[in-house]
């Protein structure tokens, strides 16, 4: 008997021994340790993001509507949903789902839904929705009269019919309520001026017109092929676009043209980046009433690094000395910046190996010098693209952050 | 008697309890079921030194970006050529709707015999940051590591001479 207790005492004791062994197995391995945080991280991702709400969104694009709302719009679901807000982003209306038939919507990276306003009661919405075969895909585009109450049946704006790449769209609506729609298309590849690259190609329309809409225009080809466009209208109403463009060996260069100006683009940037790859970083383009084109960018060349202001007032023929913004070091990418009543503000983001930061820096002469850079806002899970959204006469940054939120701040 | 048939049930269950232990310790320890598992750092740090004193290449990739294609299909040519190509494909997307792309442009290209990771939803810039401090996140990016362990990062599409003058050791 005695026997027996003292080998079960010793079974306990073994088990004991060996559990805590097993344990402390377990616990000397990060690799499986830090396994199993991840994939709990990532599951906790996927399902805590299954609402409806713009914390959930990947992008966020917004816009001030003419009476002063501020809407912000992103996809989930294969729907485009939308918020407004009536006291510049402090408070929100619920999410609605754009009332259109449920479709594919890219909104990663430089590529996602836009939005835009005419005088009126108009709302127009543009987007890409992906085809069959892999990075093919069709320009979108639903109009609503009634201020989002209804929405008009998507149409596609690319007219070729071919299973190529039409996406990176952006949108604006001028003051004769005329759209146009810009995007990367993929129609002229085999073509010896495309470079390996995409064109860009021109719609407009004019929804309170009966003339014919959307009919397809060829602005210029053998442009990168994965960077976002950037478009202003100048102060003759014509409508001028900064793009990278590709020159000679894969040279991905800024370059500007005003439509209906000039034959030929202007090359903005000269620093050199010879990358036969995706950069995922175009520009941006703010137009003041001085006719100054007012300008950022983004290179890693062997000529220039970083982030880059420069004006124009010859819409980009010349161009002041470009301004390196932000700190190369710590990782200054994805600016953005606009032009309102001669103060230029620049936003971007820089990273500190745990940290995104929201910086702004803003120059009240006309670009020609700025004050000091600042953080505005951090994140710590993830950094969409930020934006300068111009309101009604003050200019405010839209920053999403995956998970933590959507921000909106009048700088 | 009673209690000895406790005891034997109780070194049943335990040997039973210590071997499932075991079990799920070994499947636990075998990341390469998938065809890509999670990056991370300490994981990284391990292929490191794993790789230590041979000359290997870690190529970062996206379902989105057409010329990281056009490398993985370089990757798999030399695969062809060589078994046990020295190369880390490291995969940034992190979306739920690239997982499957992912995972099918990994078969696509034969690549599946390679060791994959791939970044996590929300510590993107983290990982990115991880892998190198100076790289902005333009794809591919190439890393040509040597015998003493250095990396030489590349961006966009690697000529092919170069990726076959480093990868292919016979």
């Amino acid at each position: 008997m005695k026997n027996i207790k003292n080998r079960l005492k010793l079974l306990i004791l073994m088990n004991f021994i060996l559990s805590i062994g097993i344990s402390q197995q377990v616990l000397a391995e990060p690799m499986d340790h830090s396994q199993h945080q991840g994939q709990k991280s990532a599951k906790q991702a996927k399902t805590s993001c299954q609402k409806i709400a713009v914390i959930c969104g990947k992008t966020v694009t917004s816009a001030f509507a003419p009476n002063g709302d501020f809407w912000r719009v992103w996809s989930q679901q294969d729907n485009i949903y939308y918020q407004t807000s009536s006291d510049n982003g402090k408070n929100f209306g619920i999410a609605k789902a754009v009332a259109i038939p449920k479709e594919k919507i890219s909104a990663r990276n430089e590529n996602r839904p836009k939005i835009a306003f005419d005088s009126k009661q108009g709302v127009y919405l543009s987007w890409a929705t992906p085809r069959e075969k892999k990075y093919t895909a069709d320009i979108r585009y639903s109009y609503s009269s009634d201020y989002g109450k209804t929405f008009s049946t998507p149409i596609t704006v690319n007219d070729d019919g071919l299973l190529t790449g039409h996406s990176f769209n952006e949108m604006v609506v001028n003051d004769e309520n005329e759209v146009s729609i810009v995007w990367l298309d993929g129609r002229l590849k085999q073509r010896k001026d495309a470079n390996n690259g995409s064109a860009i190609f021109i719609a407009s329309g004019n929804m309170t017109k009966t003339t014919a809409q959307f009919v397809n225009q060829e602005v210029v080809n053998g442009t990168c092929v994965c960077c976002r466009l950037a478009v202003d209208y100048n102060q003759q109403g014509k409508l001028a676009i900064l793009w990278r463009h590709i020159y000679g060996d894969n040279i991905r260069e800024f370059a500007i043209t005003t439509l209906g100006e000039q034959s030929k683009p202007y090359q903005v940037s000269h620093d050199h980046w010879k990358i036969n790859g995706c950069p995922h970083q175009g520009g941006a383009l703010s137009i003041a009433k001085d006719n100054r084109y007012h300008m950022v960018w983004y290179n890693q060349g062997d000529k220039g690094k970083g982030i880059f202001y420069g004006y124009s007032d010859d819409a980009g023929k010349s161009l002041s000395l470009p301004l390196a913004v932000g700190k190369q070091a710590a990782q200054a990418a994805h600016p953005h910046m606009s032009e309102q009543n001669g103060v230029i503000d620049i936003v971007w983001t820089q990273f500190t190996g745990t940290e995104h930061q929201l910086w702004h820096q803003q120059s009240t002469d006309k670009g020609v010098t700025f004050g000091a850079a600042k953080v505005l806002a951090t994140s710590t899970k993830g950094s969409d693209r930020p934006f300068i959204i111009q309101g009604e006469s003050k200019s405010f940054v839209s920053w999403h952050r995956f998970q933590q939120g959507h921000w909106l701040s009048q700088l | 008697m009673k209690r000895l048939m406790s005891v034997k049930t109780l070194l049943l269950t335990s040997a039973l309890l210590i071997g499932a232990f075991f079990m799920s310790g070994l499947a636990q320890s075998e990341p390469l079921s998938k065809d890509s598992v999670e990056f991370n750092k300490v994981r990284f740090e391990q292929v490191k030194q794993e790789k230590l004193a041979q000359k290997w290449l870690v190529l970062l990739w996206s379902v989105d970006c057409p010329p990281c294609m056009k490398e993985l299909a370089l990757v798999q040519k030399l695969q062809q050529k060589q078994k046990n190509l020295a190369v880390v494909m490291i995969n940034t997307d992190t979306e739920e709707s690239s997982e499957q792309e992912r995972d099918d442009i990994i078969k696509h290209f034969n690549l599946v015999s390679l060791k994959s990771f791939h970044f996590t939803q929300g510590q993107e810039a983290q990982q990115r940051y991880q892998v190198d401090p100076q790289w902005f996140g333009e794809l591919p990016r190439s890393y040509f590591i040597d015998e003493q362990g250095k990396f030489h990062g590349k961006s966009g599409l690697i000529a092919e001479e170069l990726l076959t003058q480093w990868l292919l050791t016979l």
